[in-house]
């Protein structure tokens, strides 16, 4: 056992364990609740599908590191193979290769979600609160000067230069060494994910903390959910390891994801009693533009996105005809092996892009999804997983703007060249060759894509017949089962959804704790 | 030639033909661990756990169509594309390993299907990168979900491996520490080692 957390080598035969509320996921969600409820006194048993691996296991290879804190060394996609369905499988979750970035809620995300979807106890009253105690854990603050390399420098001038709203990104990190290297774990306790400080101070606190633990079955009573049966993950193959853990709780927490809570539960056969179950899922996906320069820009060194472009936050309509926005615009930041995942072409075209590696700049956008065209989550007859993400019409018309609007950036900023990541490889080497761009054809598998916010396949609203949680959390129809992550927004939060889910999480440990009274 | 539009159904059926085939005659499989369902296929790449010898072939015909040769870049073999990608893919859910084998095998007769008269890992190089272009403007969501699977699996492992990154101008991780290997990196070289 290091640092408090037990792992598959720890646990040598079948166990049995008995606590007061059992947290499925190690995340911003599980971490966040899991330490709420130890403040309060509560004993906390967290279980965590990934390995555990602290700055002492991390080379900064992208690679090495894809296999240990990525979810299927982001292999996963959703079901055209077009879009990389991003998320963590370690302790600390996603937190620790993600970016930082930390946005409270806008006002009206979650004034739509109490008018359109009935979710009550989550204004900004409730929650501001929990983000101020959250950010200061968290050491949040605004990206300073020396944060900005040199992309977000251009896309911070740029957007000045076109008259377009930004702002600085604030961060979770403290003493950053400007590596580049957030995706790959932060080596240097800078990033401040859940596993350096939600987790230690919940195991400070008396949590149990179990890496290489996944969940399997709950054993029901009625309506209540007595106990959890657990397969230990052999951390060498990645498969159960045939030893067995059972926990016995009073309340669970689910908190595995966006990308898993909906389909965890979904394997307890609880689709029939919730048909909104699984369904709903938005995953901001996010658009690129790289952009050649005549100097170095030197995409994978220091923070990756300072600067964020808000201008386009909200949709805008003319004429009740889509108009333009819907996303936010920010500095891609990739290393080699992803970079060249997301440039297109073959051979020389290829090639010779990636020799001018140092000279290329991106730019990515986070797309709100449209409430109307969202995704979901099927069970193949094998049992396992897809994810069904299309691009409806409105969806398509929204991802078109943003391409259009980053290019338009880039320009301004000084690219001698754009290129569209995606199949058709559209190149545009002038703002005069904008008409390019009605060529942009938006389909399955057509864009090269990638989404690691996944939310809404456990919605929160009042009635079961249209939702999975209700406002305390719990699981409509079941005693003492709640969800605590991403997966229980009603649409998707339209900017990096860690804070939501951690303000979320305050709200929730609230419920638990006082559904134990 | 003309691109046709491709059903997945047909796609499927072609999949799970060729994959019969190919693993009934080309793969000497065994069982290594007791319950552990894993197989070892021997390929001119070394053992391998994921791709059979067809399969193996298939991704190395695609990586060098697609990949630079010479001028500082390493080859195939040096950036050991087909270990690295059979080592990561191992570890993934069954489903995508699953998937991947069946791209690959679909990858491999997709000529047949557009009228050519020879088999992917068969055409000549330039040949085979001609017919990877033509499908850029394809219609068919099946074609370009096997395509572009192919082609992130194999930039990103040849990328991610450290004798292409002088040639890029890529200076590596920044904390120049040794790299450490994972429990399952371990494994896999144990296992294939034997």
């Amino acid at each position: 056992m290091l640092d408090g957390i037990f792992e598959y080598s720890d646990i040598k035969k079948d166990m049995e364990l008995k606590t007061q509320v059992c947290v499925i996921g190690s995340g911003c969600g599980g971490a966040t609740v899991a330490k709420k409820l130890t403040d309060a006194g509560i004993d906390v048993v967290i279980l965590e599908r990934g390995g555990y691996y602290p700055a002492g296991k991390m080379d900064q290879n992208e690679l090495n590191m894809a296999g240990k804190i990525s979810d299927n060394r982001n292999l996963k996609t959703n079901h055209d193979g077009g879009n990389i369905a991003v998320g963590g499988a370690n302790i600390g979750g996603a937190s620790v290769h993600y970016w930082a970035d930390s946005y409270r809620t806008p006002q009206w995300k979650l004034d739509e979600w109490e008018i359109d979807y009935g979710v009550t106890g989550h204004k900004m009253a409730d929650l501001t609160q929990a983000w101020d105690e959250i950010e200061a854990n968290l050491h949040v603050h605004l990206a300073q000067d020396p944060y900005f390399n040199a992309m977000n420098k251009k896309i911070k001038n740029s957007s000045d230069k076109l008259g377009w709203h930004g702002h600085r990104i604030p961060q979770a990190r403290q003493h950053c060494q400007k590596s580049g290297h957030c995706m790959q774990g932060c080596l240097y306790n800078a990033k401040q994910s859940q596993m350096v400080t939600h987790i230690p101070t919940a195991i400070k606190q008396g949590a149990k903390v179990f890496a290489d633990a996944q969940a399997n079955k709950f054993i029901f009573e009625g309506d209540k959910a007595v106990a959890l049966l657990v397969d230990v993950i052999d951390r060498r193959t990645n498969r159960p390891s045939g030893i067995k853990m059972k926990v016995i709780a009073d309340q669970f927490v689910v908190a595995a994801g966006g990308f898993n809570s909906p389909f965890f539960l979904m394997q307890q056969g609880l689709q029939e009693r919730l048909p909104a179950l699984g369904k709903n899922l938005s995953m901001n996906p996010s658009s690129m533009v790289h952009g050649v320069y005549d100097e170095e820009i030197v995409l994978w060194r220091n923070i990756p996105a300072a600067y964020g472009v808000d201008q386009f936050l909200q949709r805008s309509y003319e004429n009740n005809h889509y108009k333009e926005g819907g996303y936010i615009m920010m500095a891609n930041q990739v290393q080699p092996a992803l970079f060249a995942a997301m440039v297109p072409g073959y051979g020389d075209m290829h090639n010779d892009l990636m020799r001018n590696m140092p000279n290329i700049g991106g730019t990515i956008s986070w797309m709100d999804d449209i409430p109307d065209e969202l995704g979901e989550f099927e069970m193949a007859d094998d049992g396992s997983k897809v994810i069904n993400y299309g691009y409806g019409p409105k969806t398509q018309a929204v991802l078109k703007d943003s391409i259009a609007k980053q290019v338009t950036l880039q320009f301004a900023a000084g690219a001698k060249k754009v290129i569209i990541a995606g199949h058709q490889g559209i190149t545009l080497e002038s703002m005069n060759e904008m008409n390019k761009l009605d060529d942009l054809v938006i389909e399955a598998g057509g864009l090269f894509l990638a989404s690691p916010h996944p939310g809404g396949g456990c919605r929160m609203g009042s009635d079961p017949a249209t939702s999975v949680v209700d406002s305390q959390h719990k699981v409509h129809g079941l005693a003492n089962v709640y969800v605590s992550d991403s997966s229980v927004f009603p649409t998707s939060s339209a900017l990096d959804p860690s804070l939501t889910i951690m303000g979320f999480s305050h709200i929730a440990a609230k419920s638990i704790i006082e559904a134990r009274k | 030639m003309q691109i046709q539009s491709l059903s997945r159904r047909s796609f499927l059926r072609v999949a799970a033909t060729t994959a019969a085939i190919t693993t009934a005659t080309v793969t000497t499989g065994c069982s290594f661990l007791s319950g552990d369902k894993k197989s070892k296929f021997t390929t001119e790449f070394g053992t391998l756990l994921v791709m059979n010898a067809s399969q193996a072939n298939t991704l190395y015909a695609f990586a060098e169509a697609i990949l630079p040769a010479g001028n500082g870049f390493p080859d195939i073999q040096k950036a050991r594309v087909i270990q690295r990608a059979d080592e990561e893919i191992s570890f993934t859910e069954q489903k995508i390993i699953n998937d991947v084998r069946e791209m690959l095998d679909v990858m491999e007769y997709l000529p047949v299907f557009y009228g050519q008269f020879s088999r992917f890992s068969k055409m000549q190089k330039a040949e085979r990168l001609a017919f990877l272009n033509g499908l850029n403007d394809t219609s068919s969501e099946t074609v370009r979900a096997v395509v572009s699977n192919c082609r992130m699996i194999t930039y990103n492992i040849y990328y991610g491996h450290e004798s292409t990154w002088s040639a890029i101008g890529y200076d590596g991780p920044f904390a120049k520490v040794p790299q450490q290997l994972s429990e399952q990196r371990q494994y896999y070289a144990k296992v294939v080692e034997g």
